[in-house]
Parts: structure tokens; C-alpha cells; sequence
């Protein structure tokens, strides 16, 4: 997991909580890094996994919620951080078919050892569409919670319907997506 | 924590994410520059193959070599070029296929639909096919053996029509731009162009064959024009000589048969007279012994009849050399006869004797079962007269000419070697051409063995000649038997 994730979740656990819930996170999660991240430096997927899952407990909030929280304030963490064109498209749709040939391809320019989830988008009229997610992580969660943060972001809302999930021992997860 | 350091904290946190920003940003100008730089990189190995692709194609054209070498060169140049897994090229004639030959695999590849090639033939221009379109079960096996899916077809003009179609087949993966396909056509005229010189190479060099060997028979038959009226004026002039001297001869001839008779009654007439000296002692009769024992009339009669059997024998000779002038001096005849080269051989040499008796020693070694030949005595006499001539003043001392004749695969074969100076090659190389000579001005026309050699040839025979400086001259000459 690429160490801008974990820059985004610190930015949000300070925006949500404080500094010392984020420090007693990192002293409790025992961590390899130390808790130390650099956004350009991939860390080990268990940190993250340990980190939401002890922020959750100490919030007290179910696991699915707290993630899909993060998507969306990490899909705004990203933007900002992203090319300047990411936030000029019309609409989510632009950007979710953007995504592998524009957004990723990017990512994997800067540090090709990246790894990144494969989002794909199939619309069905202007406003509806399926979209999927395959991802060896299975964080479809928080690619709920960026959706909906992407949505925001162009001024949208989006009503997703989860038909279909990696959990349930599914090969992707599907959604189906409708834009308002 | 403090406010200062809560402030301070915030302030480090931008700056980190100011850096970080920059460092994506030059990390992203890093790449784009590597992008770039592999970008040209691949634009110049791409170049450099097509540079060198026309180079291999140029190259090719300047080689000297057949159409199927050419084309097949070009057609298994271009596979490789665009990496085609396999390839052929069929031959059009006359709008039909003739010939196909297929590169890169053995197996057999069925031919593409006839409209195919028609199109190309009649369009002058490039096509690209995909093989799915192509109901055929057998190229559908084949595209899936080699995992082919389409044929580009690209033509090669000459002379302004399709003469040859090259089938390049290509898989899926490869992608080219439309100016690599422009590079192979444009090749494939190359191609043409090499072969329509080629074609043109061909039909001057057949052109100025043909020109070079009228010209040589126009030469020839002018030499041998200019010969035949010499012939004939010198066989008139021959004819008119031996008439003139057969009169005289004849004669002189008659008249020795009576000169012979009378010397025999005088040397009667003198015995007796001889005797009756002896038995009288007058002084008539002393005058006569005493003369008698001076002179010897014995002897001088005896003598009379030596030197009146030589003269016979030299006017024998005399009208056999006029017989043997009115024979050579009929060399123009237009019918042919049957006639025996041993004798033809035998009457030259009485001819061209006084030539060759100070300087040769003949040496005659004849076949005995007498080859007889067809054609014009006179002739042939001529060429041989020619050969022992030559032979002759080609001696600087004395020397051998051994003249033999042998039957030999349907032909009579006369062969002429001397032991004078002999030749060397580039003598030999021209000698039967016409005007050819290495005697000197007025001394030779350098038209006898040229015209030696259309005799030969037009009594269907062949003359041939070796030759060996310092050691002599062979020259071979074969004419046809008369089949028995």
C-alpha cells in the first residue's frame, strides 16, 4: 500500500479525531514502519488492515462504516494531490472511465511498482451503469466511500447497490451505479 | 500540545506536501523525458529498419540475377521486414496465375479467391485482407496452425502491368503505420524497375547479336562475293589458258610421235652407215670413223631417246596440269556431284606443287576406302589449296605437311598439320574472320580461310583449327559422306 494511503488516513483521523488518537493508533498497532510514511513508499497491506481496524474499535464505529468514511475523505485527499486534470473532468463517469487509462496509468508512471485496483465502469444510459472492482486487497469498502467522495466532488450524488462481492467468494465486486 | 507547536507542526506538514507534490511533478517530467527520449529511440530503430529494409531492396536491384531469384529476395526481405510469419508470391500472366511459391513454411497454402488477385491486377495498388472474410476450411486451419489473421497482397509492376503478387501473412499483435506498407510498395517498384531493365538489358544485348551476326554474314558473303568473281575471272583466264596450250600441246605431241618414228630410221639409216665407213679407206669413210669415235653416235641416239622420253613425259605433265586448271576453274558451278577427296586432295597438290616443292616434304596418308563427298570439287580444292599455301609461307626454313584423310562418324575428315611457326590464341580466336591477316599489306586479303571456312560450312561440314606456337598447325576440316 502505497504510503499517500496512510497519509490520508492520519489526515483523517486528525480532521475526525485528534493527534493523540492517531499517536495511541501507531503505538498500539505495532507497526513495522513505526508508523513512519512517506507518500512516494510502498508499506506492508497488514498495516493499513491493523490500523482501520483498531481506529474502528477505538471509535467504536463498525469496520464497514469507518472505511467507507475514509473512501470518501480520501478520494478528496487524492484529488488534491493528483494532476490538476483529475479535477476538471464533468462528472464521475468521465472520471471512472478515465481511470485505468488516465488516473493508474500515472500512478504507475511515478512508481511503477505501485500497485493499483482495476475499476471498471460499464454505463447503460447517461446516468446508470455498472461498475466493478477487482483488487488483491478486497477494499471495496473504501472504493464505496471514494465513489460517493468522487460524486461530491463533481456535484453529484450516487446511489450504489452492491449485487456482488469478493467477500462472498465473487472473482470482482459489481455495483450498480445511478448519478443524480 | 502547544499552539506553537500545534502551528509550527501544520507549517512542516505543508511543507512536507509541498515536497512531496514536486517530487511526483519532477518524477513526472523525469518520466515523460525517458517516455520521450524511448519514444525516439523507437521511432529511430524503426527508421533505421526501413533504412535498412531499402537499403537490402536497393542492393538487390543492382544484382544481375533472374525474376523468381529477384522477386523471391524481395518477397522474404519484406516478410521479415514486418515480421510476416510467412509468405508468397505468384507470377501473373496474360491476367492468370503461372507460378506460386510459397516462403517461410512447407506446407501448402490454398490459394486466395481468384477476385483477390484480379483486383490487385486491375487496381495497381496494395490490399490488405482479413483472413476471417476468407471462407476456405484449409486457410482457416492454416491461420490458426500459425496464428496468422490477415495477407497484406502488394504488387510488383513491370512494364505498366501487375507481374507479380507477393502474399505477406501477418498475426494479430503487429501493428504498422500506413508508411511502412508505402516503403514495401514502393520496394516492390524498385523491383519492377530492376526487372524491366533487365528485360531491356536482354533485348539490346539480343538486338546487338543479331545485328553482329547479319553483320558477319553481310562481311562473308561479301568476301565471298569478291572471292567468287576473282575465282571467276581467274577461272576464265585459266579456261582461256589451257585451250590456248591444249593446241599447241596437241601438236607438239603429234608431232613428237613422228619425230620419234623418223630418229628411229636415221639411227638405222647411221648403223648402216656405220659400217660401210669401216670396210672402205676412203677418206669420206676415214672422216666418219674418226667422228663416230668422237661423238659416240651410240650414245647420242641412245640419249635422242632419253631426251624425247622426257620431253613426253613433261608434256604428259604439261596437259595433266591443264586438265587439273579446267577442273579448279569450274569451281562456281551451281550443281553438285559426288567425287573422291583423295583425289581432290591429289589433284590441289599437283596445282600448288611449284609452291611447295623448295620449301615441304609432303607427307600423304590417305584412307584408303576413298571417301567420296557431295558438293563442288573445285571447292574444296580451294580450301585445300588454301591450308597447304598457308602452310607453306607460315614455314621461315623447311618443314613437313602431312595431309591424311580418314572416315570417321559419317564425315570425311581431312586434317592438315604443318611444322611451321605455328599461332597463338588471339591468332586463332580470329583467323576465320573476315579481313583478318598477319601478312602484310598486298600480300594476304585476309579473306581465304574466312572464305575456306563458308565453303566448309555450306557443304554442311565443319573446319576447326589447333595450333601450338613453335610447334605447328593442325587445321580439321569434316564433310558429310555420301550415305552409301
Amino acid at each position: 500500500m502505497q504510503g499517500i494511503i496512510f497519509n490520508a488516513l492520519e489526515e483523517f483521523v486528525l480532521e475526525t479525531a485528534d493527534m493523540e488518537v492517531w499517536n495511541a493508533l501507531l503505538e498500539s498497532s505495532n507497526l513495522e514502519s513505526g508508523g513512519v510514511y512517506t507518500s512516494g513508499v510502498s508499506y506492508d497491506d497488514a498495516e493499513i488492515v491493523s490500523l482501520a481496524t483498531n481506529l474502528c474499535e477505538k471509535l467504536g464505529v463498525p469496520l464497514t462504516d469507518g472505511l467507507r468514511l475514509f473512501g470518501e475523505f480520501l478520494f478528496g485527499f487524492l484529488i488534491s494531490r493528483g494532476p490538476i486534470e483529475l479535477a476538471m473532468y464533468p462528472n464521475t463517469q468521465t472520471l471512472l472511465q478515465n481511470l485505468e487509462s488516465v488516473v493508474h496509468r500515472d500512478v504507475k508512471r511515478i512508481h511503477p511498482d505501485a500497485y493499483t485496483p482495476l475499476f471498471e465502469y460499464f454505463p447503460t444510459t447517461e446516468h446508470e451503469g455498472e461498475l466493478t472492482y477487482l483488487s488483491k486487497r478486497k477494499l471495496c469498502f473504501i472504493a464505496e466511500g471514494l465513489l460517493q467522495g468522487a460524486a461530491k466532488h463533481y456535484g453529484q450524488s450516487v446511489e450504489m447497490h452492491h449485487s456482488q462481492c469478493m467477500h462472498d467468494g465473487a472473482e470482482n465486486c459489481r455495483w450498480n451505479v445511478t448519478f443524480t | 500540545m502547544s499552539d506553537a507547536y500545534k502551528v509550527a507542526y501544520d507549517r512542516e506538514k505543508l511543507a512536507r506536501l509541498a515536497a512531496e507534490k514536486l517530487l511526483d511533478e519532477k518524477t513526472r517530467e523525469v518520466q515523460s523525458s525517458i517516455d520521450m527520449i524511448q519514444h525516439q529511440f523507437n521511432d529511430l530503430m524503426a527508421q533505421k529498419k526501413e533504412a535498412d529494409y531499402l537499403l537490402e531492396i536497393a542492393r538487390l536491384t543492382q544484382v544481375d540475377q533472374g525474376l523468381s531469384e529477384s522477386v523471391s529476395d524481395y518477397t522474404t526481405k519484406s516478410m521479415k521486414f514486418l515480421n510476416a510469419k510467412f509468405s508468397r508470391y505468384s507470377f501473373i500472366k496474360n491476367g492468370k496465375i503461372s507460378v506460386s511459391n510459397v516462403i517461410g513454411i512447407d506446407e501448402a497454402l490454398p490459394a486466395l479467391p481468384i477476385n483477390m488477385y484480379q483486383e490487385i491486377y486491375r487496381k495497381h495498388d496494395r490490399s490488405t485482407v482479413m483472413l476471417d472474410d476468407i471462407d476456405y476450411q484449409d486457410m482457416t486451419k492454416i491461420c490458426e496452425i500459425y496464428d496468422v489473421n490477415r495477407v497484406i497482397l502488394l504488387p510488383i509492376k513491370c512494364f505498366g502491368k501487375v507481374s507479380t503478387v507477393c502474399e505477406l501473412y501477418l498475426p494479430e499483435e503487429i501493428d504498422f503505420k500506413p508508411e511502412t506498407l508505402d516503403q514495401c510498395q514502393v520496394a516492390g517498384y524498385q523491383v519492377g524497375g530492376m526487372l524491366e531493365r533487365n528485360a531491356n538489358n536482354k533485348k539490346i544485348e539480343d538486338s546487338y547479336l543479331e545485328i553482329k551476326s547479319s553483320h558477319d554474314k553481310i562481311k562473308q558473303a561479301q568476301a565471298q562475293l569478291v572471292q567468287s568473281e576473282k575465282m571467276a575471272s581467274l577461272g576464265q583466264l585459266a579456261a582461256g589458258v589451257a585451250h590456248e596450250i591444249n593446241n599447241p600441246i596437241g601438236f607438239v605431241s603429234s608431232n613428237f610421235g613422228t619425230l620419234r618414228e623418223y630418229t628411229d630410221i636415221i639411227a638405222e639409216y647411221f648403223k648402216l652407215a656405220e659400217t660401210l665407213a669401216a670396210d672402205s679407206d676412203s677418206d669420206v669413210s676415214k672422216k666418219m670413223v674418226e667422228m663416230d669415235e668422237s661423238e659416240d653416235f651410240t650414245f647420242l641416239f641412245s640419249d635422242i631417246k632419253n631426251i624425247m622420253n622426257d620431253c613426253d613425259d613433261g608434256l604428259k605433265r604439261v596437259k595433266e596440269i591443264v586438265l587439273n586448271l579446267k577442273s579448279f576453274a569450274r569451281g562456281d558451278e551451281e550443281t553438285t556431284e559426288a567425287f573422291s577427296l583423295n583425289n581432290c586432295i591429289e589433284n590441289t597438290i599437283k596445282v600448288v606443287w611449284n609452291e611447295l616443292k623448295y620449301k615441304v616434304t609432303l607427307h600423304k596418308e590417305f584412307d584408303e576406302a576413298n571417301p567420296i563427298v557431295n558438293g563442288h570439287e573445285g571447292q574444296i580444292g580451294q580450301v585445300i589449296m588454301n591450308m597447304l599455301v598457308n602452310a607453306a609461307q607460315a614455314m621461315e626454313v623447311e618443314g613437313h605437311i602431312y595431309i591424311s584423310t580418314i572416315k570417321q562418324d559419317g564425315f570425311a575428315r581431312l586434317i592438315i598439320r604443318d611444322t611451321a611457326k605455328g599461332m597463338p590464341q588471339s591468332v586463332v580466336d580470329k583467323i576465320f574472320d573476315p579481313f583478318y591477316t598477319t601478312k602484310g599489306v598486298n600480300e594476304g586479303t585476309g579473306l581465304g580461310l574466312s572464305i575456306s571456312h563458308g565453303i566448309v560450312e555450306k557443304h554442311g561440314g565443319k573446319i576447326s583449327v589447333e595450333s601450338e606456337e613453335g610447334v605447328g598447325t593442325s587445321f580439321m576440316i569434316d564433310i558429310p559422306l555420301v550415305s552409301d
